[in-house]
């Protein structure tokens, strides 16, 4: 299984390759698919701890090994990454550029590079080449007016986070004396002198990526800036390194760290939950909305992490996950309002409802995913990290309020977008604009049939979690 | 007086480079056949002498002033090879130019091996005094370039001697063997203003700050194949300079005065050069300053020998600053060298640099792929192998700079990146060319062979106890 | 016997989920009758067996969520009613939404609002419920906005949603709570907990009920919820949403300590008598009916704040089937005389439609409690079991409940005698037989409903003359009062009894101004600080600022160097010669 392994981080780049070099959409979505496929097939034959695992030497000498592995917690985020990456590619062959389609597989071959690697200085490496097609993605093909400045934003804060981690991670990797992951796990972390530092870098590293109040600035402008599919893997794949990242392996090799380093994190998670919340209600632009309500949710990730109680970190995982899901999905439905009406504006907007029932409908269906209604996969994740810190008792109590508190935020200004873009009489921005087509339920009813699943049965994800190497 | 026995194997490398200046002069119209011939032939037979088991010769007790060792003959292979890269993409040029050259790269080589401050600073003087005549191109601008290289080249050189001077007069010896153990009960005000002065004379080479300014003044004028060896064999002359006496001479008994002082030098040239680079609007001036900030980056590795101790971290920060700038020597030849493969003059403005990847493909993906590297992205991985040295010992002794390094990162990305979106998306590009395919494809051979086999690098670079 | 309690929730939900995609309205008449119907024949036939069934849904470490379900003989009969309640407006609806393009998503979103309530009964894991609990006020949302061209729709459907949201908020933290301390989510493996944590726990959770039954003070967002069609207050009002919040606290009795009880009994005091007023003086039909919920299900509070679960029980059933009645006679009337439901223009005679008419009076005396509807006897035990209780909540409750059936008495007489004796057009209304079904069924429904008293699953008071005969005075009181304003000048509305007050309740003492406005001004106020921390400090000020002064340095920089050789050698000389001065002080001072 191992030349799956490989193969499922490969096909992206290769793909992206051909897609580029022939210029031909059709390589891109094959690829994407074989991927897809690759990593659907992984679970079979699986080990116990790690499921499989390849190894090969590269480059001894600064601790660098071609080493992929996959466990219960990185193998749904590969997943997730293989079912955005062809849903990204099947909607970019209906109407972009194939250098387009190159840049997000390069995107997806990278960020699935970053889950599935075991050695440290290749998740270091993977991590950084996220960063150019990623960056190349918004400052292309992202909306004209700001662009620039989002994609300079979204690299310069990127790769201040990617060195800062990786100072960490070396400082580990020194400690250690090897850059095997899984190893480093189950050696306990880096000594406990080292612990706080090599913790504090990584977390700072993965708050940028995640992202982590106050250093999250950088998110709207990317999220808003990028083109769909962008914003698309932005959201459901690029946020989730920093908290793939933030759990696995910052909380994985310097534990003692992160207990001492908790409180902080677990603060900050609460104002980025209310504060995200807060400016969500105030937004004026749809994209821009549901950018900033990834901060929110993210809050809820950390903040569950931050507990460092089991049911913490599966709720954390959880979440994770059904974000990965749900914003997506949002911004194919906004893509797909911007794209008829020309306008993000909530003024202009209405009357979705009346003008196009099912792309209302799902949108609809995507608020109430992402408020976090029960019995969808949102839920579960945040209502267990009020669940999480309440039972760490004492001042966590206060967090548990302030989460609990920015779920109904979050209902508030989810309804206050609707109100503005589905109901009442359709305004001329809205009057006339085509419907849903098939294809684009095609391609949105994946993550609807996910999003219902994992919250109706949300537990053989929560027991693939349990047998993660954390 | 006994006459010793010189092993003249251990200097083959050394005397086809000066044979091959020789050659030159006289091969008129073949002199720039000769000298690449010649150069590579010198750089053949060092990894030659590679491979064979290190040599050591011009003793005077135990202490040896020439060591063909690993290092020291992957190094002289890198000079070689850089220096006929540099003469293929100097089209047709008078026979001197290529003399010039050629001596100027046997300095390389001699440096590469010396073990003693005399043959260093002489090695030194050798690689650069050639650089007066080269740098300098007709008209005012190319005076006013030599003149500056000159006067700067000569305050650094005496500075340097001082220093050195000031350290024989505390250790009683110019032999770094001899150095790491006598300077161990000397003065230490003495062994501190020595180190100081011939640290910062040495960084001149490197074009590190305080001795930093003249590089963006003459690079900028200098004819683009003579701003690639400045920026390139020049600059390894000098960080193999400084990691020599360090390593070799100053770590075990004045380490943390040499640490410091690298350490000031290190943090001043991030600063200074990143910032520096940030408002330039011509591209030559980019790398020319972004060069500062990377000299800062190779020494910043010795200057975390402030804080460590022993002889394991000694090795470690020598070798990550040597594998730093073996790195960054070749990213910046590449970037260097498809730059003048593209533009007939000079490097001209940012600006100037739009359509070129429709205009001159092979040419400007080198030149994406090292600018790329330069700032340490995937996938030019040679630069992030680079980042990734350094930062893993920073990161194991001295934090702090490890975040200065990676602030400095941050805003080099700022100035990069436009260089490299100029390339490939923006328009333009009528008149451009590109010439000297074989040599540029050359170097991003060299890029490529480096990210995929790191272990190369690393292996040479590295000082093991 | 399991089949039938997971059958009871899923099929509805499946209907309902499937129902979305549907297109065709035939299709949707008969999934949206069909599902509730089935779930009714379900929750019969779990009735016979009383099945508890588990699984373990989700597994969060130190705590498992299970798929628990519970059918106790009174959730058996509450779901009974649910079902046949949601049965009936889905009928009523199939006539009443005829000429209603909506008309599809509608029925479905009916179905996923009954099997939400029905998962609410059934549910032994507080997890669990809450996802019926809170699917109920996304339904709610979805079916208060339906009419997409009544302006005050989509407000009104979001304040719906965010108030009970608001009430979720302490309703999550109350079941987290009691689970960290319990270890278990699961209602019937609750043990004891420490007072402290039942006390936290259980007022949060009676906050997340009193938004889910529109209590006190959270009571605002039940009357602007009539911008629903009226089909979809008959579900509401009668036997889903409002009572759950009763239901829920019912269930989770147990674990109340006793001596906080008195506050359930100042909410259901001031739902019983408060609301009763805004009753007496709202200006049109479905006001009355709206105000008169929160008034009655302040009965159930009542009862459970004197801890009679099961009288509680027995007055949201015998709610639930007058009240579906009167909301469904609501919708004929208005429909047949064509206004909004204001008294101004609703005015029928009695021979006009004599089902609408008895239909109405039926309910109506049974929300008074006439003898021998079934509103009577749920009353009678209510104020049976307060006397009983030798609390101070029940004397609260007591008194309370009795000034509350004056009132009730008083609002349900004013509303019949304004609607069916002021006259009004001659003509002949036939209703349409999917609605007059329903109003058999209810009427019949309603008349027995009292039969539950005496053989039924519910342990119940017994009967008290005394309490029976103030209980009567007190009703007859409330007509007397409302009969005799009435006969003096019939002209004038006998809400003029409340004199000067009269504006105030019927406006719901602006509680609902009041309290949406606080909420924007205060949504104002912290959305304003929220952006000013977040875009004007961290991105504008810290982040963009220090990218700002990056650049004026680098613009520093470059002047500094641009003078030639005598600057270079400035530079140089003064650089190394601070780095030598640095380093031989180093070297001292080390």
């Amino acid at each position: 299984m191992g030349v799956v392994l490989i193969a499922a981080v490969a096909l992206p780049f290769l793909g992206a390759v051909l897609a580029w070099r022939y210029r031909w959409h059709d390589i891109g979505v094959l690829s994407s698919v074989l991927a897809f496929g690759a990593v659907a097939a992984l679970p079979f034959g699986r080990g116990d701890l790690w499921w499989h695992e390849v190894h090969f030497a590269w480059a001894p000498g600064i601790h660098l090994d071609f080493a992929l592995a996959v466990d219960g917690v990185s193998w749904p985020l590969a997943m997730l990454t293989a079912l955005l990456g062809v849903l990204c590619c099947v909607h970019n062959a209906r109407s972009g550029e194939p250098t387009l389609t190159a840049l997000l597989l390069a995107v997806q071959g990278a960020s699935t590079a970053v889950f599935l690697s075991e050695n440290l200085v290749l998740f270091f490496i993977a991590f950084e080449a996220v960063l150019l097609p990623m960056w190349a993605v918004v400052y292309r093909y992202g909306d004209e007016r700001t662009r620039r400045r989002a994609a300079a934003k979204f690299a310069l804060f990127t790769i201040a986070g990617s060195l800062l981690m990786a100072t960490g991670l070396f400082a580990a990797i020194a400690d250690a004396g090897t850059a095997d992951l899984g190893d480093i796990i189950a050696a306990g972390g880096v000594s406990e002198r080292l612990s706080l530092t090599v913790f504090v870098l990584l977390a700072l590293g993965f708050a940028v990526k995640a992202p982590l109040w106050p250093l999250h600035s950088w998110l709207p402008d990317a999220h808003t800036a990028a083109p769909t599919v962008g914003s698309v893997l932005l959201a459901g794949v690029l946020l989730k390194l920093g908290t793939y990242g933030l759990i696995r392996v910052a909380g994985g090799i310097a534990p003692d760290g992160a207990a001492e380093a908790a409180p902080v994190l677990a603060v900050l998670g609460a104002i980025g939950i209310v504060v995200a919340s807060l400016v969500c209600l105030g937004q004026a632009e749809i994209k821009r909305l549901i950018a900033y309500s990834s901060v929110g949710h993210m809050g809820f990730v950390v903040l569950a992490f931050a507990t460092g109680t089991e049911a913490g970190i599966r709720a954390a995982l959880f979440a994770n996950l059904a974000h990965g899901l749900i914003t997506p999905l949002l911004f194919f439905l906004a893509g797909a309002l911007k794209d008829r009406t020309r306008t993000g504006q909530l003024a202009e907007l209405g009357g979705l409802r009346l003008a196009a029932p099912a792309l209302a409908g799902v949108l609809g269906f995507a608020s109430l995913a992402s408020l976090g209604l029960p019995g969808l996969a949102g839920f579960w994740g945040e209502a267990f990290t009020v669940y999480a810190a309440a039972d760490r008792g004492g001042p966590w109590l206060g967090l548990a309020v302030a989460a609990a508190l920015g779920a109904f935020l979050t209902a508030a200004y989810l309804l206050r977008m609707l109100k503005y873009v589905s109901h009442g009489q359709p305004t001329p921005a809205v009057v006339g604009i085509k419907g849903a087509s098939t294809a684009e339920l095609a391609i949105w009813s994946p993550l609807v049939a996910a999003t219902l699943l994992l919250g109706l049965v949300p537990g053989p994800l929560l027991d693939l979690f349990a047998t993660g190497v954390l | 007086m006994e006459t010793q026995a010189i092993d003249h194997a251990a200097l083959l490398p050394l005397y086809l480079a000066a044979a091959t200046a020789a050659a030159a002069l006289f091969a008129g119209r073949f002199a720039k056949a000769a000298a690449m011939a010649g150069l590579a032939a010198s750089g053949s037979a060092a990894v030659w002498l590679a491979f064979g088991p290190t040599r050591e010769t011009f003793a005077v007790g135990e202490w040896h002033s020439f060591a063909a060792d690993d290092a020291s003959m992957g190094l002289a292979a890198l000079f070689a090879g850089i220096t006929v890269l540099v003469a293929a993409i100097s089209g047709s040029r008078e026979s001197e130019y290529f003399f010039l050259l050629a001596i100027s790269a046997s300095g390389g080589i001699a440096l590469a091996s010396s073990r003693d401050l005399i043959t260093l600073i002489v090695a030194l003087e050798t690689l650069t005094v050639p650089l007066y005549l080269l740098v300098a191109k007709p008209g005012r601008a190319g005076a006013e370039a030599g003149v500056t290289f000159l006067i700067a080249s000569i305050t650094a050189s005496s500075t340097a001697l001082m220093g050195a001077a000031l350290l024989y007069a505390a250790g009683g010896s110019v032999h770094f063997a001899a150095l790491s153990e006598d300077l161990d009960g000397a003065d230490t005000r003495l062994v501190a203003a020595g180190t100081a002065l011939l640290l910062g004379g040495l960084a001149f080479k490197l074009a590190a700050a305080p001795l930093h300014s003249w590089a963006p003044l003459v690079l900028e004028r200098a004819p683009l194949p003579i701003a690639t060896y400045l920026a390139s064999a020049s600059k390894l002359g000098g960080a193999v300079a400084v990691v020599w006496v360090v390593h070799f001479a100053l770590a075990p008994s004045a380490g943390t005065v040499a640490g410091i002082v690298l350490a000031g030098i290190a943090v001043a040239s991030i600063a200074v050069g990143n910032v520096g680079a940030l408002v330039q609007r011509r591209t030559v001036g980019v790398l020319a300053w972004s060069g500062i900030a990377h000299a800062g980056y190779v020494l910043a590795p010795l200057g975390a020998l402030s804080a460590a101790t022993g002889r394991d971290g000694e090795a470690a920060a020598a070798s990550a600053a040597l594998a730093y700038a073996v790195f960054f020597v070749l990213m910046e030849a590449g970037a260097f060298a498809s730059l003048t493969s593209m533009r007939e003059h000079d490097g001209g403005a940012i600006a100037d640099l739009g359509g070129l990847f429709r205009a001159a493909p092979r040419a400007s993906t080198v030149f994406v792929i090292a600018v790329i590297g330069l700032a340490g992205l995937p996938p030019a991985l040679a630069g992030t192998f680079a980042k990734i040295a350094v930062l893993e010992w920073l990161a194991s002794s001295a934090v702090w700079l490890a975040v200065v390094v990676v602030a400095g990162a941050v805003v080099g990305l700022a100035y990069y990146l436009p260089l490299a979106r100029t390339v490939l998306v923006s328009r333009g590009g009528e008149g451009a060319k590109d010439r000297y395919g074989l040599a540029v494809l050359a170097i991003g051979a060299a890029l490529v062979a480096v990210s995929l086999a790191p272990q190369a690098v690393l292996e040479f670079t590295s000082f093991s106890q | 016997m399991t089949f039938f309690a997971w059958a009871l929730v899923a099929l509805p939900a499946a209907a309902g989920l499937a129902g979305l995609m549907l297109r065709r309205r035939e299709h949707a008449a008969w999934l949206g009758v069909g599902a509730p119907a089935a779930a009714l024949v379900c929750a019969v036939a779990a009735g016979f067996a009383n099945p508890v069934t588990a699984f373990a849904l989700a597994d969060f470490g130190s705590v498992r969520v299970f798929a628990a379900l519970d059918l106790s003989p009174t959730a058996v009969a509450v779901a009974v009613a649910s079902a046949a309640v949601s049965m009936l407006v889905q009928l009523y609806s199939v006539a009443y939404l005829r000429d209603d393009p909506r008309y599809v998503p509608f029925t479905a979103q009916v179905n996923l609002f009954c099997a939400a309530m029905l998962l609410v009964v059934a549910a032994d894991d507080l997890v669990f419920l809450l996802i019926g609990w809170e699917v109920m006020g996304a339904c709610s949302y979805l079916l208060i906005a339906h009419y997409a061209n009544l302006p005050e729709a989509p407000g009104s459907a979001a304040k719906a949603f965010l108030v009970t949201r608001f009430g979720d908020v302490g309703f999550v933290l109350g079941v987290m709570v009691l689970g960290v301390s319990a270890g278990t989510f699961r209602v019937s493996e609750i043990g004891e907990v420490s007072s402290g944590v039942a006390t936290a726990s259980m007022l949060l959770i009676l906050f997340g009920c009193v938004g889910k039954s529109a209590q006190f003070p959270l009571q605002v967002w039940l009357p602007p919820a009539m911008a629903g069609p009226t089909p979809v207050s008959a579900l509401i009002h009668a036997a889903t949403m409002v009572a759950a919040g009763a239901y829920v606290l019912a269930r989770l009795l147990p674990v109340w300590p006793p001596e906080l009880l008195i506050v359930v009994a100042i909410v259901a005091a001031v739902g019983m008598v408060g609301a009763g007023l805004c009753a007496f003086a709202a200006t049109d039909v479905k006001g009355v009916l709206a105000w008169s919920t929160i008034s009655q299900v302040g009965f159930m509070f009542a009862a459970v704040a004197v801890s009679a679960a099961d009288t509680a029980l027995f007055h949201l059933l015998a709610h639930a089937a007058f009240k579906a009645l009167l909301f469904l006679t609501a919708g004929v009337v208005i429909h047949m005389a064509a206004t909004d439901g204001s008294f101004r223009t609703t005015r029928l005679r009695p021979g006009s439609s004599p089902l609408a008419f008895w239909s109405m009076t039926i309910g109506l005396a049974a929300m008074v409690g006439l003898p021998p509807l079934g509103g009577f006897y749920s009353k009678e035990a209510v104020l049976g079991a307060a006397s009983e209780a030798a609390t101070a909540a029940g004397v609260v409750v007591f008194w309370a409940g009795v000034v509350g059936s004056i009132i009730t008495a008083a609002y349900s007489a004013r509303l019949w005698l304004l609607l069916f004796w002021r006259g009004g057009a001659e003509a002949r209304h036939a209703t349409p037989r999917p609605e007059a079904i329903g109003l058999w069924t209810l009427s019949i429904g309603t008349v027995g409903v009292g039969v539950l008293y005496f053989a039924g699953p519910l342990r119940l008071p017994a009967l008290h003359l005394d309490l029976m005969a103030l209980m009567l005075i007190a009703s007859a009181g409330g007509l007397y009062l409302v009969g005799d304003s009435w006969w003096r000048d019939r002209a004038r509305d006998p809400s003029r009894l409340l004199g000067r007050t009269r504006g105030l309740f019927a406006e719901g003492v602006y509680g609902d101004a009041v309290a949406t406005s606080t909420a924007r001004s205060a949504a104002r106020v912290a959305t304003g600080a929220a952006r000013l921390l977040d875009e004007q400090l961290v991105d504008r000020t810290v982040v963009e600022g220090s990218a700002r002064a990056t650049v004026a340095a680098a613009r520093w920089t470059e002047a500094g160097h641009r003078g030639g050789l005598v600057g270079y050698l400035r530079i140089s000389v003064a650089g190394t010669l601070l780095v030598a001065v640095v380093a031989i002080g180093v070297s001292l001072w080390a």
